[in-house]
């Protein structure tokens, strides 16, 4: 088990990550899905700073229940990813180093990934309770109106994932999704 | 006549919505378990999170899945019953927001499906039947998304074989079953029409998880679609494995002669449901 920690320094250290590796994250991400994605594009096309600076960031693409009163998190696990590969190579090119997610990922986003020498990981799809017990703290940073779509600030320590596409380009899936 | 108030569907609806978001049905529990105890490496590890899973959202009350579903609602209505205090939509949907609020589940539907906007926790489908007797009968599934928009509905021509539709299930799961969390549970809807075919192939899963079909053909073309389905190395979490799907249940349907339907509904490995009867 590899040993993550997010944000990266730089993208020298996803090097080391190959596909199929098995990694334990530990650090800060930010959650962003459909909606959140929409309007990070809508802000770039109209030249407005994003809310969040995604340089060697790591975006987890879910939507969590709310938390119950006193405990940390709600249930929270990936959604599927490739809804996201419309906007992922132009979130790639501003620096963002990864994404967690499920499922496999469009040819763009595979080639948008080795460009930047980015990587792509995926957790454990529907083990959402479990996967909530790794979370330290979570807080909504931007488009509160959103609701469980809003982006949200998360510590998490020991996340578990495997490295899906690495940062040469190469993915688990043996055929990528040719929609 | 046997009165019976809506308010008592209500009721029983939100006791289904926390026993479907926080307990796994034992027939899916038991074939997870029977799974992980045959897997080896890395695909038993994932089981064993599946697992953990389950048994944290039961103690912890945190819902399986961050994906509460669209509900979908069964309703059996018995024939000799009169319902009464208003009307049976808006208690089924009262149980659902009620909860859905207080078991912290998640908002996930939109109102208008092209402008979006607004989430709330209804109106979730209801689908209604009347049956004789005085029963009154629930049952509500919960769906994620991930799975529901990878299954798949094709109008096969009548003379295709069995092996046209392992065919068409097999590839379906190899294209996408990926993205729907394995591993699976493939209900088919073969034969009827579109809109009964596809209804088939949730119940089914329902009515005959953990039961043998007796019917020879649906026996046979089950267990070949599971074997098949499993050599495509996808395996739990799509992590690698020889267990993508653990059950494969299909429904067959009177049709027209000039047709074939058939609706396949993947399903994640949380397969929720939770039933009672009034």
């Amino acid at each position: 088990m590899k040993k993550l920690i997010v944000p990266i320094k730089n993208k020298k250290v996803l090097a080391d990550f190959r596909k199929g590796d098995m990694v334990s994250i530990s650090g800060v991400l930010y959650t962003a899905r459909d909606k959140a994605h929409q309007r990070f594009l809508t802000a770039i096309k109209e030249k407005k700073s994003l809310p969040i600076d995604l340089n060697n960031q790591f975006l987890y693409y879910t939507g969590p229940t709310p938390a119950l009163p006193g405990r940390i998190s709600g249930a929270i696990g990936p959604t599927t990813s490739s809804r996201m590969d419309a906007f992922t190579p132009r979130l790639l090119a501003l620096g963002l180093a990864g994404t967690i997610g499920k499922g496999k990922r469009g040819k763009e986003v595979i080639k948008a990934i080795k460009k930047s020498k980015a990587v792509y990981l995926v957790t454990i799809g529907g083990a959402a309770a479990y996967l909530s017990r790794k979370i330290k703290s979570l807080s909504k940073v931007a488009y509160k109106d959103l609701g469980p779509e809003a982006v949200f600030k998360v510590e998490v320590k020991d996340f578990p994932a495997i490295v899906a596409i690495d940062s040469k380009g190469n993915s688990i899936y043996s055929d990528t999704l040719t929609l | 006549m046997r009165k019976i108030k809506v308010d008592k569907i209500t009721e029983k609806v939100k006791d289904l919505v926390f026993e479907a978001n926080f307990n796994l049905p034992q027939p899916v529990k038991a074939l997870l378990q029977n799974a992980q105890r045959k897997a080896s490496g890395r695909e038993k590890w994932v089981l064993g999170k599946i697992l953990e899973n389950a048994s944290v959202a039961r103690k912890k009350k945190i819902p399986l899945c961050q994906d509460t579903g669209l509900p979908i609602i069964f309703l059996e209505i018995g024939q000799e019953i009169e319902l009464t205090n208003g009307s049976i939509e808006e208690a089924v949907w009262q149980g659902v927001k009620a909860g859905y609020r207080d078991g912290c589940l998640r908002r996930s539907v939109v109102l208008n499906p092209l402008e979006r906007g607004k989430t709330d926790f209804v109106p979730s489908p209801i689908h209604q039947k009347v049956i004789p007797g005085d029963k009154l009968k629930i049952v509500l599934l919960v769906k994620g998304f991930g799975s529901e928009n990878v299954s798949h509905t094709v109008m096969l021509n009548p003379t295709s074989s069995l092996s046209d539709i392992e065919g068409e299930v097999v590839n379906l799961v190899k294209e996408k079953g990926v993205n729907a969390c394995p591993p699976l549970f493939i209900g088919l809807g073969i034969g009827g029409t579109l809109e009964e075919a596809v209804l088939t192939s949730k119940t089914i899963l329902i009515r005959r998880l953990g039961k043998v079909s007796r019917e020879r053909n649906i026996k046979h073309l089950e267990k070949s679609i599971l074997a098949s389905v499993n050599k495509l190395g996808i395996g739990a979490g799509a992590w690698g494995g020889r267990f993508t799907a653990l059950a494969v249940k299909a429904g067959l349907l009177p049709t027209h002669i000039a047709g074939l339907p058939l609706a396949v509904n993947l399903s994640c490995h949380s397969l929720r449901w939770a039933k009672t009867e009034i």
